[in-house]
């Protein structure tokens, strides 16, 4: 490029003004172009009514009754149906109004996160659950919920989750277990099933974060550490729940012989000869070495102490 | 007994007194404008029965047999404010309390207690006295008769003919959690969150304290904790995103550190047998977070997901000498000394995560990111040159050097989702994801202090579609190859010996998941399930090489009509692990006739059935449901002749089984439209058949000299039948 062409080019280009003007336009060509719904096509909540008196009713009582009627929307029904007047006057046709039943899961979620694209659910497109093609829906009920909060299909949250997650809902079941089916933990309190940063949906990063929430005494640092307490509780631990002493994922001594494999005592062989061993009987390795998450003990590098 | 009879009119009183209160001041207001007032209270009586006392039943709830009032919710309403009261198992020990107030868009806020129990054992006994919190101590002449006995036979059977005596002890704790939650929208786009909880964990449970590997005492470890948390953040919503930033502290406080015992064998310290044992608790430590996370919506179609964290964890709690027994002085002039004043243990943490959602073109959608997350670990390095003190039996002379643990965790990944066909999608993506290790150690080597780092590929792909109105499908398959830095560079150990931690070996990884949801008639559901997991460490012949499991599922549910609706579920999962040994390790000579090899097997079957039926015009409803679950632990032990051990001895029985039932019905009867009468029967029966777990006792000292806590969870068939009023005004 030459410089007489670089310079004719100055010339001719954009100033600053002309640019405001350019976005002003855009801007108000935009708004113009945003299709209007005309007074005329809206319905009232009483035509609503005259079909659809359950579904209204149970609207007013829930929580979107009092922000969508007499809050932010202002448009009731219409807020998530659109307009309705064409339903009304077509006897109800349903393909004259926004129906559930007919969108495709993306569509569904899409009116949802309108309204609710933030806080908890700011990670929601992209998030496992979404790319599954699940949508608000599969979980929630706005018309019929069946739980004291968040306007669940079911009453428990975990039965939410269990329609799919049969597995985990069995290991509950396990004589070690947390305590979801006593109804002091709910999935959610360490999952977020609309997303996350982290993997596996759980709601901090990474999994032991969560863990030390509730067991906050294996947080440390510690003077001694044990190298997979610190990388990842569930490297021992089953959270859903397993057969074994503290939801460990076998038994002891065997859980540890998955690493201690590597002769002097943490590698023999505990077998019915050994019953009575005291590396087998009652604790098995954790009689000793008690101090197994980590501890602060001068002496403690093989967790005596 | 007269303080039983008047706990026991207590809580009916109370209940009705509430009750009464509410009615009459509601009662006032109500006339007021607006204000919509809605209150339920169930109470009744609860009759329980079994055939013994077993804390498994009563693990983490509380199941009265008493006056109870399960319930009293209180909601009062006018215009967009609210105010909710709710009590659920009041005055039992997994009560729990919400009140909650707010206006619908602008404020919220709510304040929970709640208690959940934890019961270990109400067998355990123990000889031992606590005489402070943690000091735990045994009458002087039983330890001064075990020292001067003629032997260990002598002295372990002196001892054992004092545990008789041996008094109860309660084997539990009980968690106490209070937590304030505040937001408030001061203007639409803003939020502002507030969230403080506390939570006292106090009560005892089970732990090893030895004095030497042939001398256990099990105490009940004291607990004394209490955990303060607390996170403050802002967020802002737009049109073109949402951003939130924060802050959050973690407090834990543990008010008994030390935990001192007497040795039953000795009242005065010699070399190789201590009078004494100390070891150290968990110390308190405290965890902090600023945090800033958001999304943006770049174009129409895309959106920028974004974290970014900053943090660290610290403790600088008091360090214990190495030793309690004075007697270890003559090997290390500094035994009973600290090798320095506290522990100042910090980490410094970090993570980063950002990832992309698009729409590439119609029906096709592109997730990727970036995940990190740092755990530098600043703890101060302690060269231990002198040894160390083993159990406070001995001292140990090896120079050790206290060396802290980071790690870094690294995640590339990638997702298309394809809308291809109506109600089909097709996922698809490939992650590269990555642990580096710095600092930790192989024990049994000299050159013990590595990095290395494990990398795991992993290809995803799943299908989820709803073929037609009678048919969902989800399948999902994985599989995942992990490589570990230090694989074939070095070998740990001796080159003929392919040892690796199960968790940084190398590893080939498959999974199928696999739904079906069928409703071929109305009302009607079936879903199939089918999961499959396979793990295998290909350079691996010791620790774990191989760690599978399957499970198949199915699920029925039939509503015949409004009044009746059926279902029933059944799932089987087959854990399959295999480990191999060697007792010779890599020393020299090594000898492979003494490796062993175990196959482990949990095969678990759980079944559910129940049905829920409504009769009289909805007036009177009935539930009746019924759950079973049987899980079976399996071994098969090999080794080959000649080496030590000599051949296996495998177990004649399952290592454990545990089989539970629980069977539930009540009868809910609508007298009138505010006042329910509930009848409600349960019986839960739970069977433990393991091969030590049914026998854990106190006196061991025979077999080794070690003294337990016999912490038994008993077998139990309970019965527990109920009888509740249901109102609501």
């Amino acid at each position: 490029m030459t410089k007489s062409s670089l310079s004719s080019s100055d010339e001719k280009s954009m100033k600053p003004k002309d640019l405001v003007l350019a976005v002003f336009l855009f801007l108000v060509l935009s708004l113009l172009s945003v299709p209007h719904t005309a007074a005329s096509q809206r319905a009232a909540v009483d035509d609503c009514v005259s079909c659809h008196e359950e579904q209204v009713m149970s609207f007013k009582d829930s929580i979107h009754g009092k922000k969508g009627f007499e809050m932010l929307a202002g448009r009731a029904c219409e807020t998530c149906h659109g307009p309705g007047m064409e339903h009304v006057n077509s006897d109800g046709d349903p393909e004259k109004i926004r129906s559930f039943d007919r969108m495709n899961p993306g569509e569904k979620s899409e009116t949802c996160l309108f309204c609710h694209d933030k806080g908890d659910r700011m990670y929601w497109i992209g998030s496992s659950h979404n790319l599954r093609g699940l949508a608000c829906q599969e979980c929630h009920s706005i018309h019929s919920p069946k739980s004291k909060e968040a306007l669940l299909s079911a009453e428990d949250g975990y039965s939410v989750c269990f329609r799919c997650h049969k597995q985990k809902a069995s290991q509950f079941y396990r004589a070690s277990h947390h305590p979801i089916r006593e109804g002091k933990m709910t999935c959610a309190d360490c999952h977020n099933p609309h997303g996350t940063e982290s993997p596996r949906l759980i709601s901090s990063q990474p999994i032991n974060e969560k863990c030390y929430e509730c067991h906050a005494e294996k947080r440390g640092p510690f003077l001694w550490e044990h190298q997979p307490v610190r990388e990842d509780c569930t490297i021992c631990h089953d959270p859903h729940g397993t057969n074994h002493f503290k939801m460990v994922k076998t038994r002891l001594p065997y859980l540890c012989q998955r690493c201690h494999a590597d002769g002097g005592h943490p590698s023999g062989l505990y077998d019915q000869s050994q019953i009575e061993s005291r590396r087998f009987f009652n604790r098995s390795c954790t009689n000793c070495h008690t101090a197994i998450h980590g501890t602060n003990h001068p002496s403690g590098h093989t967790f005596l102490r | 007994m007269k303080e039983m009879k008047m706990k026991k009119l207590y809580i009916p009183f109370l209940a009705f007194g509430i009750m009464l209160i509410s009615t009459s001041l509601l009662s006032q207001t109500e006339k007021k404008e607006d204000l919509r007032i809605k209150q339920e209270a169930s109470m009744g009586a609860q009759f329980v029965s079994g055939d013994q006392r077993s804390s498994k039943f009563y693990e983490y709830r509380d199941v009265p047999n008493d006056f109870i009032f399960d319930m009293f919710r209180l909601s009062l309403q006018k215009k967009d404010t609210y105010f909710l009261f709710d009590a659920e198992k009041i005055r039992q020990d997994d009560a729990r309390y919400t009140f909650n107030l707010g206006t619908y868009g602008k404020y919220d806020l709510s304040f929970v207690n709640e208690k959940t129990p934890h019961r270990f054992s109400f067998e355990g006994k123990t000889l031992y006295i606590e005489t402070a919190p943690g000091d735990f101590r045994l009458a002087d002449p039983i330890r001064i008769a075990a020292e001067n006995a003629q032997n260990d036979t002598e002295a372990r059977s002196f001892i054992s003919g004092f545990l008789a005596g041996a008094h109860s002890i309660d084997l539990e704790l009980l968690r106490n959690k209070s937590t304030l939650d505040f937001t408030y929208h001061p203007i639409v786009p803003v939020s502002l969150n507030l969230k403080v909880s506390r939570e006292l964990r106090n009560g005892t449970r089970p732990l090893g304290a030895p004095l030497g590997s042939r001398n256990i005492q099990e105490l009940p470890e004291p607990i004394d904790y209490k955990t303060t948390n607390m996170d403050v953040h802002v967020e802002y919503t737009k049109n073109w995103g949402t951003i939130r930033a924060g802050s959050n502290v973690s407090l834990f406080e543990n008010d008994v550190q030390v935990l001192l015992w007497d040795s039953p064998f000795r009242i005065t310290d010699m070399n190789r047998n201590s009078a004494r044992g100390r070891s150290s608790l968990p110390p308190s430590n405290t965890a902090f977070h600023f945090y800033l996370n958001g999304f943006f919506r770049m174009l129409k179609t895309t959106r920028l997901n974004g974290s970014v964290s900053l943090g660290s964890f610290s403790q600088n709690e008091s360090l214990l000498p190495y030793t309690i027994n004075s007697a270890l002085t003559a090997d290390y002039a500094g035994a009973l000394e600290s090798p320095a004043e506290t522990a100042n243990a910090k980490a410094h943490i970090s993570s980063i995560n950002l990832s992309i959602s698009s729409k590439l073109m119609k029906n096709t959608y592109l997730s990727a990111g970036f995940r990190y997350y740092d755990f530098a670990n600043k703890t101060r390095i302690l060269d231990l040159e002198g040894g160390y003190g083993q159990y406070d039996y001995r001292w140990v002379d090896d120079q050790l050097t206290m060396e802290p643990l980071s790690f870094t965790r690294s995640r590339l990944y990638a997702n298309v989702f394809f809308n291809l066909l109506k109600n089909a999608g097709f996922n698809i993506g490939y992650d590269i994801s990555g642990i580096e290790r710095k600092g930790h150690a192989h024990e049994e080597t000299s050159e013990s202090k590595e990095e290395d780092k494990s990398t795991e590929g992993t290809f995803k792909a799943s299908v989820d579609t709803h073929l037609n109105d009678w048919i969902l499908l989800r399948l999902s398959y994985v599989k995942a190859k992990r490589e570990w830095s230090l694989e074939g560079i070095r070998d740990i150990y001796l080159p003929d010996f392919k040892f690796k931690r199960f968790f940084q070996a190398d590893r080939d990884r498959d999974g199928l998941n696999m739904l079906v949801d069928l409703s071929f008639v109305e009302n009607f559901s079936l879903t199939l399930t089918y999961m499959l997991g396979k793990d295998r460490y290909p350079n691996s012949e010791y620790g774990l090489l191989k760690d599978d499991f399957q499970s198949y599922s199915l699920d029925l549910s039939y509503a015949f009509s409004k009044v009746l609706s059926l279902y029933a579920f059944y799932t089987y999962e087959i854990y399959d692990g295999e480990q191999a040994s060697s007792r010779s390790g890599a020393r020299a000579p090594r000898d492979t006739a003494d490796d062993w090899t175990a196959a482990l097997k949990d095969k678990v079957d759980t079944f559910g059935s129940g049905l829920n039926s409504t009769f009289l015009d909805g007036r009177l409803h009935l539930n009746v449901s019924y759950t079973y679950s049987k899980t079976a632990f399996t071994s098969d032990f090999y080794s080959p002749p000649g080496g030590r051990p000599d051949v296996a001895e495998n177990f004649d029985k399952d290592l454990d089984t545990t089989i539970l039932h629980i069977f539930a019905t009540s009868i809910q009867w609508k007298m009138i439209d505010s006042l329910s009468l509930v009848i409600g029967y349960w019986y839960e029966q739970y069977e433990l058949r393991d091969v030590i777990r049914n026998y854990w006792g106190v006196d061991y000292l025979e077999l080794g000299g070690s003294i337990y806590l016999g912490a038994l969870e008993p077998d139990y068939k309970y019965h527990v039948g109920y009888l509740k009023l249901l109102w609501s005004w």
